[in-house]
């Protein structure tokens, strides 16, 4: 009696703590959710708002804080207001940096922050441009030195080239072999975390197809 | 069994627990409802989103106290505690804007800021290099900012009625003995460091902090660039001469280097002088920044230049009627340590030193002088920071300087001065309100040579009438050594001195700046003497005064036009001094009531190519007509400049290059400075005179860097 009792605790209480971590990957996966079919600035809001909230309960896990300032980053392109897309983009670094804080090793923030320079040098691209276009660089090389086959790196890349006329060393054929890289990185990469992220690919393939 | 039954009785009451609802209302304190703003309960996944009106609806099946939060961008967070079991909806929720950079209340009288990271920043550090009539030069860029005056014969910086030595430089907190290469008579000269150098630079034309001593009119404080971002080589080939740039990061710390060569030999047989060269100015500079970081918020930085020049001209002496060989051999190091450091919660440190060398051999028609101005300086700070409102900086510096010249007239003439000036200052930093801040500060001084303790009060306040407008004031006393071409022949002088009161309008919304400042600057204790370089020290005295006051305004949008960017500065000074020489209180020659800069930039995406445009009106300039029986009566006609620049980026040989064309003056005005006269009038008692003319007319610059 003794012994069953004792299982059934240990039974009920594992399943309690996995409970408490399906809670998380369920909360997470339904705002992944809303965040992969948002495209209003209100639906982008909405998707952070909820990984925030994640973020507050869940206070060691850097997901949380990577996707709501993922979020703010995917929706500060579409913001035409200089002022607000510096808002915007503030509150997006300050989320980024509480990501760093309890994982600065970890490629994918580095790629990020990468993705949220240019962004800022839209709002004055004369007085920004030369000060972030560096920054950004400089982050994708931190990101690459980190993990070289994570595949946003070069989805980055080749959109940041294929942005450029060839006369500055840009254009579709220096882009296409480094857009067909992150698709073999893309193809190749795998991650045990369900919740990991796994935006560009689509892109990646979008900006191939233009290219054919 | 029973046990279990409890137990999964026990879930479904947790699991079946009634659903509480707490609904809401979310607005900004003029009412407006604040759309999309996060409510959520603390620490758990429970909240929503306020709808297009500001409500919301929370269900939850928590229970007890929970702490409500309300966030939303570019507001301040919100929290309160709730108990769910008492908890009344609906809830009124008023959220305050958020005190960004932006909005702050900033004392802003007499300062504009050149910065990247500061959003209140007037202008960027490109803005500073991009400017076209500036051609890369700092004090260049600063004259298109109002209070500045143009005296394009010297290329100094001369604000507000203040002559060129009023200003003084910092680097990285520490005092620049000094900041411009040499200059002969009538040929501009410029900064000795690049604007590319310093992520921050302030201009201040007035009113500024108790930190900064020595400095009658303004001051110009750059903050070098902290660590390299990446590993980079660059050279560049000018039409001036060549230039290499190398720099290396590492984790924490970073290795930057460049050298120079410039031989204005080309561009001064291209462009017609108005300068008889023998020998074409030569500069060969080099450069070296080392910066590492220490611990989590600590920096150390150092800095070192050096540089030669040396040129060479048939000077006309139009006063005496002949022409004289002058030929000046310069050379300068400077160097500078500087380490700041947050040291725990409350305190920011900042500690530097710095030495700098500066020799020059003249040879004025035969004559050989020679002066070497050396200065030792060291200086700490530290920030208590006693709240977010509240902030004292308090510390001191001690400059040692030693100046010595020697003249060979059939004898030499030795001539040593040598100065230790230690000072202390403290400055309070109070946010009284959301919309009001002061400045209160004192800066005791003194010097071993003049002897005079001083005790010189700052003030400066900030009111905000508007989300985005505010008033500023400024007061204080500054005072000045005089300069040693005077302290030379009487070493017993006082200080000059100044006081100023500035009240300043500024408005600023998003990208759109507009600013008007009204000062008044009152001088007393200048420097007066009968006649130039008589060596008796009776001569001299401080008996000179003066005043100047006016309104300056600036407007800069750089949002209403498409990938353009433009500012206005215009200045309108009155002024009159009696120092010098002067037998009255007159204008001096280097002021003009009337000052209008226009800068115009644009991105040309579509070719790679960023445009720059310049144009900048003064009104004419006092001159003494020896015609005319008043003093210093005469007005030059007034003074015209357009000047261009293009900056186009592409590769070459697979490398990222940069092809860059300045053009100075591109219509040709004929401009005019001044005149002189001759010291004897001719047979009919006219007295001859010679037009103050640009060394010359138009002229461009091309450049190419290559990165390798």
């Amino acid at each position: 009696m003794k012994t069953r009792l004792l299982i059934l605790t240990i039974t009920l209480f594992s399943a309690f703590a996995w409970g408490q971590e399906d809670r998380y990957t369920a909360a997470m996966k339904s705002a992944i959710e809303t965040l992969d079919q948002a495209a209003q600035p209100a639906e982008f809001i909405e998707s952070a708002s909820r990984f925030e909230r994640i973020a507050t309960a869940e206070k060691s896990r850097w997901l949380p804080y990577y996707y709501a300032s993922y979020s703010l980053v995917v929706m500060s392109y579409d913001e035409q207001d200089g002022g607000k897309r510096d808002q915007i983009l503030d509150r997006a670094q300050e989320l980024l940096d509480r990501a760093e804080e309890l994982q600065p090793k970890e490629s994918e923030l580095h790629v990020l922050q990468a993705f949220l320079y240019p962004s800022r040098i839209m709002v004055d691209p004369m007085g920004r441009g030369m000060t972030y276009i560096e920054k950004m660089f400089a982050s994708l090389e931190t990101a690459k030195k980190l993990n070289p086959e994570n595949p946003r790196i070069y989805f980055l890349e080749g959109v940041n080239k294929l942005n450029l006329p060839p006369s500055m060393g840009g254009g579709a054929e220096v882009a296409r072999p480094i857009l067909e890289e992150a698709l073999i990185k893309f193809e190749a990469f795998s991650n045990n975390d369900p919740l990991w992220p796994n935006w560009g690919e689509d892109a990646t393939r979008t900006e191939l197809e233009k290219l054919q | 069994m029973r046990l279990l039954a409890i137990i999964f009785m026990g879930c479904v009451t947790v699991t079946g627990m009634a659903q509480q609802q707490i609904t809401g209302s979310v607005t900004d304190r003029k009412g407006n409802p604040v759309e999309f703003a996060n409510i959520y309960l603390d620490g758990t996944y429970e909240g929503t989103m306020t709808d297009t009106t500001g409500r919301f609806k929370l269900s939850t099946s928590l229970a007890g106290r929970q702490i409500l939060v309300a966030s939303y961008i570019g507001f301040e967070k919100q929290s309160r505690e709730v108990d769910l079991d008492t908890l009344r909806s609906p809830l009124a929720i008023v959220m305050q804007e958020a005190v960004s950079e932006l909005n702050e209340v900033v004392i802003t009288a007499g300062i504009f800021s050149a910065s990247d990271e500061k959003k209140s920043a007037t202008l960027s550090s490109y803005d500073i290099a991009s400017t076209a009539s500036a051609v890369g030069d700092i004090y260049g860029a600063y004259a298109t900012m109002p209070g500045s005056q143009k005296v394009g014969e010297e290329g100094m910086l001369f604000v507000r009625g203040g002559e060129s030595y009023e200003t003084k430089t910092y680097m990285d907190g520490m005092l620049v003995q000094s900041p411009y290469f040499s200059s002969m008579p009538y040929v501009p000269t410029r900064g000795r460091f690049s604007p590319l150098l310093f992520s921050e630079t302030l201009f201040s034309t007035g009113g500024y902090s108790a930190e900064y001593g020595d400095a009658l009119s303004s001051i110009v404080d750059l903050t070098t660039n902290g660590l390299e971002t990446e590993d980079k080589a660059s050279v560049s080939l000018m039409t001036v001469g060549a230039n290499a740039s190398w720099a290396k990061r590492w984790e924490k710390s970073s290795l930057a280097a460049t050298g120079m060569y410039a031989n204005s030999y080309l561009t001064d047989r291209l462009f017609r002088q108005n300068v008889d060269w023998i020998k074409d100015p030569v500069l060969g500079d080099g450069m070296m920044m080392f910066r590492q970081q220490i611990g989590e918020n600590g920096m150390l930085k150092s800095f070192c230049s050096f540089n030669s020049m040396s040129m060479r001209m048939n000077y006309d002496n139009f006063e005496a009627g002949r022409m004289d060989d002058l030929q000046i051999n310069n050379l300068n190091l400077y160097a500078n340590s500087s380490y700041t450091d947050q040291l725990g919660e409350k305190w920011l440190i900042h500690t530097g030193a710095a030495y700098s060398r500066d020799s020059e051999k003249i040879n004025y028609a035969g004559t050989p002088v020679s002066t070497q101005n050396k200065m030792a300086s060291f200086k700490l700070t530290m920030t208590r920071l006693t709240s977010k409102n509240l902030r004292t900086r308090f510390g001191g510096d001690v400059n040692r300087g030693w100046y010595s010249q020697a003249v060979t007239v059939d004898s030499t003439f030795l001539v040593d001065l040598d100065d230790l000036t230690p000072s202390l200052f403290i400055e309070t930093e109070w946010k009284i309100s959301e919309n009001l801040a002061l400045r209160a500060g004192i800066r005791a001084e003194y010097s071993t040579l003049l002897k005079e303790p001083g005790w010189l009060p700052r003030l400066s306040a900030a009111y905000k009438t508007g989300t985005y407008s505010q008033f500023s004031f400024a007061w204080g006393k500054y005072r000045q050594k005089p300069e040693n071409e005077y302290l030379r022949f009487n070493p017993g002088l006082s200080y000059e001195q100044a006081d100023h009161y500035i009240l300043n309008f500024q408005y600023r919304k998003q990208r759109r700046t507009f600013r008007v400042e009204g000062y008044l600057k009152q001088y007393d204790n200048l420097v007066k003497y009968t006649a130039a370089n008589i060596p008796v020290a009776s001569d001299y005295s401080n008996s000179g005064y003066g005043s100047a006051k006016g309104i300056d305004l600036f407007w800069r949008d750089s949002e209403s036009l498409q990938g353009s960017d433009y500012w206005i500065s215009y200045s309108y000074l009155n002024t009159s001094r009696n120092y010098q020489d002067y037998p009255e209180s007159v204008a001096p020659p280097f002021t003009s009531a009337h000052n209008l800069s226009v800068v115009y930039k644009r991105l040309f995406t579509k070719i790679h190519t960023l445009g720059g445009i310049t144009y900048s009106f003064a009104s004419g300039r006092p001159f003494n007509d020896m015609n005319s029986p008043g003093f210093m009566d005469g007005r030059t006609r007034p003074y015209h400049d357009i000047s261009l620049n293009l900056t186009y980026l592409t590769t070459l040989f697979n490398r990222d290059c940069i092809l860059h064309l300045n053009v100075t003056n591109l219509l040709g005005f004929n401009n005019i400075y001044g005149y002189r006269y001759a010291a004897t009038p001719d047979e009919n008692g006219i007295y001859p005179s010679q037009a103050v003319v640009p060394t010359t007319g138009t002229m461009a610059i091309f450049l190419i860097i290559l990165s390798l």
